[in-house]
């Protein structure tokens, strides 16, 4: 499963209104939802995860990446992306507030790691991540990642 | 350089997919190091049983806290992609 296969730009919104962090994921899994690529338990299930981790799946600075696991109701890989209007906080000290948010769906272990490979190339890129959450567009946020595709 | 391959540990709260943004960031760090090494991945009550076969254990703050008292060392990292940081948590922990 490569990197393209996974995202498109019905699955990246910018500055979406959430009031904390659980509106947030229900708002990046509604897109994955929509487009076919997990069903709705798997919203539920990333939220239990995080409630469980809680600050850990703010993985760097301002980004958390939501995600849970494959027989919670993946229907296809993929991930989501959206930035938020207003940063929250996800209980990180470090690594809040969150600005923009990934959830990842994965179907077992090897078949997503190119593209998760690709996606930590990214995050580790500060520049990028910066341009990125401060993207004007859906468009243009897609555009940056072309780079990789 | 070092010749020994080192055995690392990837551990997340889970082991989903955190631990293999670990993983995928540990390597590259092994690599900047010019280290051979292996890193595996696990979630926290796994790596309370088999942390102790690994020569470097790699977590967060606070998972770090809960895997109590270990002889293996351990890393903890805030930034889960931030090569720079493995590099130097990995040097601290080998005197390298």
């Amino acid at each position: 499963m490569e990197f393209k296969e996974m995202i498109n730009l019905e699955r990246i919104r910018i500055n979406v209104e959430a009031k904390d962090w659980k509106e947030a994921i229900q708002k990046v899994g509604e897109l994955m939802i929509k487009t076919q690529c997990v069903y709705e338990s798997y919203i539920n299930a990333m939220i239990r995860v995080a409630e469980k981790l809680g600050p850990y799946i703010v993985i760097t600075p301002g980004v958390a990446f939501p995600h849970a696991r494959p027989e919670d109701g993946v229907i296809k890989p993929c991930f989501a992306i959206i930035t938020l209007k207003e940063p929250i906080e996800f209980g990180n000290p470090e690594n809040d507030p969150v600005k923009m948010v990934i959830g990842f769906a994965a179907l077992d272990d090897k078949q997503h790691l190119n593209a998760l490979q690709t996606l930590v190339d990214i995050l580790s890129n500060r520049e990028l991540v910066e341009k990125m959450m401060n993207s004007k567009t859906e468009q243009e946020l897609f555009n940056y990642l072309k780079h990789y595709i | 350089m070092q010749t020994k391959r080192l055995k690392i540990l990837a551990v997340c709260g889970m082991g989903l997919e955190s631990s293999l943004v670990l993983k995928m960031t540990i390597e590259k760090a092994l690599k900047e190091l010019n280290l051979e090494g292996e890193v595996t991945t696990a979630d926290i009550v796994t790596a309370k049983g088999a942390g102790f076969d690994a020569d470097i254990i790699i977590t967060s703050n606070e998972l770090a806290q809960q895997l109590g008292e270990i002889k293996v060392p351990i890393v903890t990292v805030k930034n889960y992609v931030n090569v720079q940081e493995f590099v130097e948590g990995i040097r601290k922990v080998l005197n390298i």
